[in-house]
């Protein structure tokens, strides 16, 4: 992560979440995570909501589908995610 | 599904050359204009989170963490947690320059049509980004947005995000910060270039479906 405070500069609440999260998980939270809790108003909640209804919502492409659409468009931007 | 492919393939590669026939094509193999608009929000989103991920340089999660994590925030995610805190965290932004511009909540969609389920959302993300609290001048985001021009090493760092975002490196984010912009800045600025090329992609391929959809940002450069 080349954004230190997007890396460890978050506010106390999502400090908390993502302490928590570490806990839970047993490892480090990854770095999209980290970016979604970095000032959520600005962008990770409203973001994760919209993604939210695109990838989970109803919806005739099966949620693989959709996976599928996102990971395609990630390999032709030669993006590993 | 192999078509679908193909035309997702387009949208994100060449964006401006959508037309209303790649559109005919797909109807012709049976997709309907709701899946095809869905189909193109999943692309969209897509070519937002990889240009931030690669122009911050994210570490690839071994696939295990990343499944417990995404698992995780699905059900303490951002429905429940947006709850506790809604409105605080604007409020302690410690540095915020820029107060808020938005407009209540209640406001009319300005754009979209009825296959579009998802316009609403989009709205509050646009206008979050664009619009709201922040350090960056509300001006400065939609022009980054519009992958507009921009002087110095903003504006070439600003290009590279959108047009090839897997070429940001280390030394760039070090460049921008010599020339004095802040984290916050450079966070915003990222965001709000991100933003455009989801945005164009959302345009280009909703107009394509729809002659009478109106774009979100009319201004928009088409990359």
């Amino acid at each position: 992560m080349r954004l230190l405070k997007v890396e460890s500069g978050h506010q106390l609440e999502q400090k908390l979440f993502l302490g928590l999260m570490k806990l839970v998980t047993l490892s480090e939270p990854v770095d999209v995570v980290k970016l979604f809790m970095y000032r959520p108003e600005y962008f990770g909640k409203h973001f994760c909501l919209l993604g939210h209804a695109v990838l989970r919502g109803p919806s005739d492409w099966t949620v693989g589908e959709r996976e599928l659409f996102g990971a395609f468009t990630s390999r032709l931007n030669r993006c590993v995610f | 599904m192999r078509a679908t492919l193909g035309f997702l393939e387009k949208l994100t590669l060449s964006p401006a050359e959508i037309r209303p026939e790649d559109v005919a094509a797909l109807r012709s193999e049976g997709v309907d204009d709701q899946s095809i608009t869905d189909a193109i929000y999943v692309c969209a989103g897509f070519n937002i989170i990889t240009r931030i991920a690669e122009a911050f340089g994210f570490k690839v999660p071994p696939t295990k963490v990343f499944t417990a994590g995404a698992k995780f925030l699905r059900i303490f995610g951002y429905q429940r947690l947006s709850g506790i805190h809604l409105g605080s965290i604007s409020n302690r932004f410690p540095r915020q320059v820029y107060g808020d511009q938005l407009k209540d909540d209640s406001a009319p969609i300005r754009y979209g049509f009825a296959a579009d389920p998802y316009a609403g959302k989009l709205e509050r993300l646009k206008d979050a980004v664009l619009y709201g609290p922040g350090v960056v001048d509300p001006e400065l985001r939609r022009v980054a947005c519009a992958a507009g021009e921009i002087p110095g090493a903003m504006g070439s760092y600003v290009k590279k995000v959108v047009q090839r975002a897997y070429e940001v490196t280390e030394e760039d984010i070090a460049g921008l910060r010599q020339s004095g912009w802040s984290e916050d800045e450079i966070f915003e600025i990222t965001v709000s270039a991100a933003l455009g090329a989801g945005l164009v992609r959302i345009e280009s391929g909703l107009a394509a479906l729809c002659s009478k959809y109106s774009p979100v940002m009319p201004e928009l450069a088409r990359v």
